[in-house]
């Protein structure tokens, strides 16, 4: 015999009849909360469930009997599952095997032969998801001041300049383009805004695509400055890439970082799934719409796209357009002019200079240092440009030989035979500079120069950051040279490699060895010393060797520094316009022997 | 400082959300997290959703809901905890007239005041800004049980906003649904 009980009109079946009866609440009320627990009429029914017979009703309480009841099967609810796991154990899971990708291949005795081992897609569990939850159940701050940022806890105070960022980059849609100067935290903002996105389940994973030298940084920052969420250098073979990019689709992790080749590679592949946000770091990189790296990114499906430069405007406005049209690929018709670009800019980008916003932040003084080439030197200049115009002008005009001859030229300027007036003067200015306790960065184009300087400075224990260093290469280059009880006094760079996103504080004397065609790559490479965190005066001496081609470029690039900080910082578009141009490359020869 | 601290990290609290109404196409969801007297997450379960169909719904009727959120979904997750807590806080009254668990209490913001006949009840003081709560209890378990369990509430208010946890656990399992399939 089963029971049968009617809660208003409702039936419970079963043994829930004489629970839900010894159970029933009596009303309630809980002051402007409402607690309305009906209390229902009852029927008692007994009845063989299943047995199809009709049965005898009793009434208990306000209830008529009423009727037979004919086989009445009552569906049961499914039970649920239930999955979770303790944070610890989940924190070790992901310790244990973060994500079970091989990043790099076996190495040594233990590990079987036949390469990396294979990943397999595993079932999911609970507790691979809970770190990824983790930043959304992290508890708010019981302090209700207006500010977002007391909602999450950072490892240091943020600047109201940057929080302003941070808002700016986390309210506006579809993106936005943080354009403040080298050395201000662009990263530190990006990273704490999609915190913030994620947190509030406004995001739940990004996708940042950065130059390969900056890879790391963005790691470490994201461990510093958001240690909730899992980031993962999307890298490697691409068996492995394949890999992460399955797991990123899967929201295994929350944020990928790539280096713009490897995204290349793989977009094309048409492997990047849809993301939430897609940040790209250096957008200087998609300043040129005609090429692939520029459409792929500008054609990635992403919720929000922010962009991250200090130099959204090298050469041209069309470079900026570029880089809006990521950001907002509405923003800017093909059509495009200097006016709906200027509108554009305004909504979609957000600037600020150093000396504008970092009252405490320590000057820095710029030198252009002149020097005479050495004898030996001057002789080879003259004769190496005299040979090189007139050939050069006997020629049909071809910017490649333009080019090759003031590359030749100017390591010449660098040193010739074991003569360098440039090295000369270095002696000097690092002896004195290491008597004060500083530490110097030398640039240059140059690998040739950099071993040259490696081997003559050899007492300073200089350290080389090139394009040659792997990730982990660089990564513990810049630490050691950081270390303030590191011995290291020089690090040479190459300005490619070590002009964009990395932190060398620990030196205040920069000297740019030869100079690159464009003044914002400089500027760039200045600002690795003057940025946040940097306590001392910053000297920028910059070599050029008189009556040169040095002098003729250094010449060209002040204009080209003024005109650019005049677009950039008020958007005026009052003679811009392309620089070093054929005709300005040609000259720079105008007035040497030789030339017609 | 650290004092507080270590007796914040000592206290552990459960939170018992469901989400959902009893409708048609509604799927009814809970979960529960175990946190330290911060505020900060110790373990989480959730429950996959719970999708009564139109019969089901039509049967169980007014009953549909306590019985889903009290037996088929709040025992197991509450069976599921490793590290028990001290009291689980509980955002749906019904759970509390069907589950029989010692610990169990029911807290909502409140800015009037309050009288459950057949349950204990007491108003917290309004701190940090807060609104008041008030938190109930069975009244089998007494009126000792129930000042324990607002003292804990009372502690951990100097750290978090207990209400506002919920808010959180439902942000979470919305992340969960559009993660997971099992979850939607």
């Amino acid at each position: 015999m089963t029971a049968i009980a009617k809660l208003g009109h409702t039936l419970l079946p079963g043994n829930r009849a004489s629970r839900a009866v010894a159970r029933l609440p009596k009303p309630a009320q809980v002051g402007s909360l409402r607690i309305d627990l009906d209390r229902p009429r009852i029927a008692m029914i007994d009845t063989p469930f299943d047995g199809g017979a009709s049965s005898q009703v009793s009434s208990i309480e306000g209830l008529a009997p009423t009727s037979e009841i004919h086989q009445i099967k009552i569906p049961p609810l499914p039970s649920v599952n239930i999955v979770g796991t303790t944070f610890e154990q989940a924190t070790e899971h992901q310790q244990r095997t973060p994500l079970d990708i091989p990043h790099r291949p076996p190495e040594g005795p233990r590990q079987p032969s036949g390469g990396a081992r294979r990943w397999q897609p595993r079932r999911r569990s609970l507790g691979n998801v809970l770190a990824l939850l983790l930043p959304v159940l992290l508890p708010p701050s019981l302090n209700r001041s207006e500010s977002v940022f007391e909602d999450i806890a950072l490892p240091h105070p943020l600047y109201k300049f940057q929080q302003a960022g941070i808002e700016f980059l986390r309210d506006t849609k579809p993106g936005a383009l943080l354009a403040d100067d080298m050395g201000l935290g662009k990263t530190v903002q990006a990273i704490v805004a999609l915190r913030l996105l994620i947190r509030h389940s406004g995001a739940r994973h990004a996708l940042v695509v950065a130059p390969n030298s900056v890879i790391t940084s963005w790691q470490r920052h994201f461990e510093e400055w958001a240690p909730e969420l899992l980031a993962y250098r999307i890298q490697g073979e691409p068996q492995v890439r394949r890999t992460l990019w399955r797991a990123f689709a899967e929201h295994r992790f929350h944020v990928g970082i790539i280096p713009y080749d490897s995204f290349r590679i793989d977009q094309e592949q048409g492997l990047p799934p849809d993301i939430d946000v897609l940040i790209v770091d250096e957008a200087q990189n998609i300043k040129n719409p005609q090429t692939r790296r520029s459409q792929a990114l500008t054609a990635l499906n992403a919720i929000r796209r922010w962009a991250l430069t200090g130099t959204p405007l090298e050469n041209e406005l069309g470079e900026m357009a570029a880089i809006l049209r990521f950001v907002d690929r509405k923003a800017l018709s093909s059509q495009w002019n200097e006016r709906t670009l200027h509108a554009a800019a305004q909504r979609l980008m957000l600037r600020r200079r150093k000396e504008a916003v970092l009252d405490d932040l320590p000057r820095l003084t710029s030198n252009v240092v002149y020097v005479e080439l050495t004898q030996p030197q001057q002789r080879e200049y003259d004769r190496a440009e005299r040979e090189g115009v007139t050939e050069l002008y006997g020629k049909p005009r071809n910017i490649a030989n333009v080019l090759a001859l003031i590359t030749s030229l100017k390591q010449i300027c660098n040193s010739f035979n074991g003569n360098s007036a440039k090295r000369d003067w270095l002696y000097d200015y690092a002896r004195e500079a290491v008597e004060e306790g500083d530490k110097l960065l030398v640039f240059s184009q140059y690998l040739r120069t950099l071993d040259e300087i490696e081997r003559d400075f050899a007492g300073y224990r200089p350290m080389k950051f090139t394009g040659a260093l792997s990730g982990q290469a660089r990564a513990e280059t810049i630490d050691a040279f950081q270390d303030s009880n590191s011995r290291h006094e020089m690090m040479l760079l190459q300005v490619k490699a070590g002009g964009l996103g990395i932190t060398l504080t620990a030196a205040n004397r920069v000297i740019h060895f030869d100079s690159w065609w464009n003044p914002a790559v400089q500027s760039q490479a200045t600002a690795r010393a003057h940025r946040i965190s940097q306590r001392k005066t910053v000297f920028e001496s910059t070599l050029v060797s008189t009556g040169t081609i040095e002098e003729r470029i250094q010449d060209l690039l002040d204009a080209k520094r003024e005109l650019f900080e005049r677009a950039v910082d008020d958007l005026s578009v009052d003679g811009m316009s392309r620089l070093l141009t054929r005709d300005e490359l040609y000259g720079l020869f105008e007035n040497v022997a030789g030339a017609r | 400082m650290d004092d507080q601290a270590d007796a914040s990290a000592d206290i552990r609290i459960g939170f018992l959300g469901f989400f959902g109404e009893s409708v048609e196409g509604e799927p009814l969801r809970g979960a529960l997290m175990v946190t330290d007297g911060g505020g900060y997450p110790l373990e989480f379960h959730a429950a996959t959703p719970v999708r009564p169909t139109r019969i089901q719904r039509t049967l169980y009727g007014d009953s549909l809901e306590r019985y889903v959120l009290s037996e088929l979904v709040a025992a197991p997750l509450i069976e599921s905890v490793q590290r028990k807590p001290e009291a689980i806080v509980a955002n749906r009254l019904t759970v509390l007239d069907l589950l029989d668990d010692a610990s169990l209490i029911f807290v909502a913001a409140a800015d009037g005041y309050v009288t459950l006949s057949h349950h204990e009840s007491k108003l917290l003081d309004p701190a940090a800004g807060l609104p008041p709560a008030v938190v109930v209890q069975p009244g089998s378990r007494g009126q000792q049980r129930l000042d324990h369990a607002a003292s804990l509430i009372a502690r951990a208010r100097e750290n978090f906003d207990p209400l506002a946890v919920f808010d959180r656990i439902e942000a979470t399992l919305q992340v969960l649904a559009e993660t997971d399939d099992s979850y939607r």
